[in-house]
């Protein structure tokens, strides 16, 4: 039997003359570098050819009627194959797996898988088969010189033993095929050509096994009954077997796993353009597996292919260098464009590939940590640029403890694939609002960057944001500058002054009940009401000492008018039964009583009288009796009516008699139903016991009172002071003032109204003077 | 075809021939196939791989370092090794269709190179100059 010698030889030569220079770590010692070694820890192995390559499958196709004519649907055996190659660094064979997985049986005819490798059967260790898990050793043949095995006495056998045609016919039941590994190990590293596999490759018969197909390179085997060459359609000749008498082949191999021809359809149907490339020499249409394919003729398998397991390769003598410490960025704050820097100290060299990195948390996003290109270190340095978004405040921490791309230098193995977690909990990012800290106006908080002050320090900074000297956590409005504790407020349906209310006292309220004093346009100084709902007020217009009243349908009465001595207040019983008046001028002071459309004088005030030591808005002063109040008692009570600085009571008939005498002009007295009774005198004020004339001192506000006034509902005192334009409520025991209203415009009289509101009158003599209300919690 | 009616008809015409055995079964010749009309140049085996050599340099190395021969669809067909002092030469089959092969010279490290060389009559040749 003549043994092909198709492939050559004379490349292995090349590798045989040649000397492979020593490596740096070589553990297997085979002249291989264990970086380099495809297989770092077999001596015998350092390289690998696959065939067609790794994980891909080839296939071969094969008739089975030779020497008779065939039908050419080359569907009668039909194998996908992988075949791996494992050499040594001199490119000689130790070993090889052939990897066959069946996929059709077009034939009725129970054939036989053979193999036929062109190495001596004794360069041979070891034949084993592995079907379903199960290995098992194969013998060879012992009459062939060169190794000729059977894999499978019958490929049914790999269909669960199926009879008839199997995955050619289409509309009959698709049969899965049991993949079939062969394994061949060499005595010693033998010279193999890949570029020859998957070598001799055949079939035969199972009833008569010397009937064998090989593809047209091969003669066959020492078994084959060579007497069958030259019979039937048979066209051998020497180099070119198992064709029939026009030289078409009994067995095709195609470099790639694809469709074949369904049953009783010629390959030239499926493949049309297999006739150009038979009739040129294979010059063309060498892709015609490829081009033009005719998919109807073919049988369209719907199972895949079962992937060809991977090769587990033998690592274990190699080094792996590990982490041994960490180095992580100081524990701070971080902004975006600063850099993380983690250090990694390996047990050994190593090299940083291309895409080496670490793997970083910041918040719930997955960073990657580009680390330095170097080689032979042990050090190696990852960084990471804070990105404007970034944000991690309770520390960022490692997505996975590993390094990816670092390998050890000597052996080439991934280094340190994992290591120990590192506590990054101090690592913190700030911000993260999107906006680079180089322009960020408040880079430390994530911020949208408003700036309603536009000073550069953005609000999320900004203790201060509108500047109005209030901190903005004490700010009610923090961006309105008029909008602070403090500030006046004003008519404007917002908490100007920060405590709480809106509009408190600020919006001018004239009482209904009475109608609007303002529409009078009169120099008012003084307001006084009575139960039944009518309005007093003292008119102090030069020539017209006139007191008006409003009932509670606005029609309005007037009483006097013919003296010119200043009616500045006036005072009333509850029930309007009496009107006092007092005239203040210094030339006549008195007080007077209404009398019919008169005021006539009931007490005429002795001379020579004080004056008031400060001047109203319009420059006049009060002089001699001063701002009478009804005292719930049967009297009237008023200052300065029998002498400067005293507290008078009178009654209607000019009945009088002093309560209390006070070391300073009496510019206001008030009364409450509960017999309280006070007065302002200079800058004091005080209470004072009707029954007893004791005076007690309740506060001294270092600026003169200009009017006092009392709430009756609730029993508070209040007071209006001359230089500062505040008014205040006064302890009525313990005495002390606090400020209720602050920044008012110009000096009033008080009054408390009907309603509970305190109203306030900003007498203007001579003109209209303005009434305001506020109501006081 | 291999139907039940084929051998029937077979069997009736009286074809001798050689599938005595049980489990033979003759089979009808495709009829006019176009494949059967053409003139196959004598010698022709019908081969859809060409066989490779392959020799790959890296003259300007320090140290051996790894290379992989890859299909142009990225296929691995050879892993091997380059040393610094010679060329790393293999064998391996590529479709005769195909004359083109990925190279990735240091696979993996920050020098690695992917080159496409060109097969021409059998031979592939690459030198990665460092």
């Amino acid at each position: 039997m003549p043994t092909p010698r198709t492939y050559t030889l004379a490349w292995l030569c090349l590798v045989c003359l040649t000397p492979i220079a020593a490596a740096a770590q070589d553990q297997d010692q085979d002249t291989i570098p264990d970086a380099a070694d495809v297989y770092p820890c077999d001596p015998n192995l350092s390289a690998s050819v696959f065939v067609p390559g790794e994980g891909s499958f080839a296939q071969i196709m094969f008739e089975d009627q030779w020497p008779a004519a065939s039908d050419l649907d080359f569907n009668d055996l039909v194998l996908a194959y992988n075949v791996l190659l494992r050499q040594d660094a001199l490119g000689a064979t130790k070993s090889l797996r052939l990897t066959l997985q069946p996929l059709a049986i077009g034939a009725e005819y129970h054939q036989g898988i053979g193999l036929h490798l062109p190495v001596a059967v004794g360069a041979v260790a070891a034949i084993s088969r592995t079907t379903g898990g199960v290995t098992q050793p194969l013998t060879p043949s012992t009459v062939d010189s060169e190794l000729v095995v059977d894999l499978s006495r019958d490929a049914r056998e790999l269909f669960g033993g199926v009879t008839g045609i199997i995955n050619s016919e289409p509309g009959l039941p698709q049969q899965s095929g049991q993949t079939m590994v062969i394994d061949i190990t060499f005595v010693a590293p033998t010279i193999v050509d890949p570029a020859a596999a998957p070598f001799d490759l055949f079939t035969f018969r199972t009833s008569t096994r010397a009937y064998e197909i090989h593809r047209p390179a091969y003669p066959g085997t020492a078994r084959m009954d060579q007497s069958l060459f030259g019979t039937g359609r048979d066209g051998s000749t020497p180099g070119r077997w198992f064709v029939d008498d026009t030289g078409l082949p009994q067995a095709l191999l195609l470099p790639i796993a694809a469709v074949y021809p369904k049953e009783g359809v010629a390959i030239s149907t499926l493949y049309p353009n297999i006739v150009a490339f038979a009739a040129s020499g294979g010059a063309s249409a060498s892709d015609f597996y490829t081009t033009t394919v005719q998919t109807s003729a073919g049988f369209l398998s719907s199972l895949a292919l079962a992937p060809i397991a991977s090769e587990t390769i033998d690592t274990s003598c190699l080094r792996t260098a590990s982490v041994v410490t960490i180095h992580p960025p100081a524990g701070r704050e971080y902004l975006d464009g600063e850099l993380l820097i983690f250090t990694l100290d390996f047990s050994e060299p190593v090299s940083v590939g291309p895409n080496s990195h670490l793997s970083i948390l910041i918040g719930t996003t997955t960073r990657t940590v580009p680390c330095t290109a170097t080689a032979g270190t042990t050090q190696v340095a990852c960084q990471y640029t804070v990105q404007p978004d970034d944000a991690d405040t309770d520390g960022i921490s490692f997505a996975l403890n590993e390094v990816n791309g670092i390998s050890t230098e000597a052996s080439g193995r991934p280094a340190g694939p994992t290591f120990s977690p590192v506590d990054m909990r101090t690592v913190t990012i700030v911000d993260g609002d999107g906006f680079p800290a180089a322009i960020d106006n408040c880079p430390r908080v994530a911020n949208d960057q408003s700036d309603f002050d536009s000073d550069g320090v953005g609000d999320a900074c900004d203790l201060d944001d509108d500047e109005d000297g209030t901190p903005d956590a004490q700010d009610c409005g923090p961006r309105n500058p008029s909008v602070f504790p403090g500030a006046n407020e004003q008519c404007n349906g917002r908490d100007d002054n920060c405590d709480g209310q809106v509009d408190e006292y600020a919006c001018v309220v004239p009482p209904a009940s009475v109608g609007n004093l303002n529409l009078y346009n009169h120099s008012i100084w003084d307001v006084d009401f009575d139960a039944v709902g009518n309005a007093y007020f003292a008119e102090y217009r030069s020539g017209q000492d006139r007191i008006h009243r409003i009932d509670p349908q606005g029609t309005r009465y007037t009483y006097g008018g013919a003296s010119n001595y200043n009616m500045g207040f006036s005072a009333v019983k509850p029930d309007g039964s009496v009107l006092i008046g007092v005239h203040s001028y210094a030339a006549h002071p008195s007080v007077v009583l209404q009398t019919g459309s008169a005021m006539v004088d009931i007490i005429s005030v002795p001379k020579p009288v004080a004056c008031a030591p400060w001047r109203h808005n319009s420059g006049y002063r009060v002089c001699g009796p001063a701002d009478p109040e009804w005292g719930y008692d049967g009297w009237f009570y008023a200052g300065n009516i029998s002498h400067t600085g005293d507290v008078s009571r009178f009654q209607e008939d000019g009945t009088n008699q002093v309560v209390a005498t006070l070391p300073d002009f009496v510019s206001t007295v008030a009364t409450l139903p509960t017999g309280e009774l006070f007065a302002g005198a200079g800058t004091k004020v005080y209470r004072i016991d009707r029954n007893s004339g004791a005076t007690t001192l309740l506060h001294d506000f270092s600026s003169y009172v200009v009017s006092i006034a009392t709430d009756p509902s609730t029993g508070r005192l209040f007071a209006e002071t001359y230089a500062d334009y505040t008014v205040w409520q006064v302890g009525t025991v313990a005495g002390g003032a606090t400020p209720r209203l602050s920044g008012l415009t110009e000096h009033a009289f008080l009054t408390v109204g009907p309603d509970f509101k305190l109203y306030r009158v900003r007498g203007k003599v001579n003109s209209a003077s303005t009434i305001e209300s506020y109501s006081i919690p | 075809m291999k139907t039940l009616m084929t051998r029937l008809l077979a069997a009736q015409l009286g074809f001798a021939t050689f599938a005595c055995a049980p489990d033979a079964q003759p089979e009808q010749p495709a009829a006019q196939d176009t494949l059967r009309t053409v003139s196959i140049p004598d010698g022709f085996t019908f081969q859809t791989s060409q066989a490779v050599t392959a020799e790959l340099s890296a003259p300007g190395i320090d140290v051996t370092t790894p290379v992989v021969i890859m299909t142009v669809s990225g296929d691995v067909i050879v892993r091997g090794a380059i040393s610094p002092h010679e060329p790393f030469v293999t064998r391996f089959a590529l479709p005769t269709k195909d004359q083109q092969v990925r190279i990735v010279f240091a696979p993996g490290r920050a020098e690695q190179d992917l080159v496409f060389a060109t097969v021409h009559a059998g031979r592939l040749v690459h030198s990665f100059n460092q």
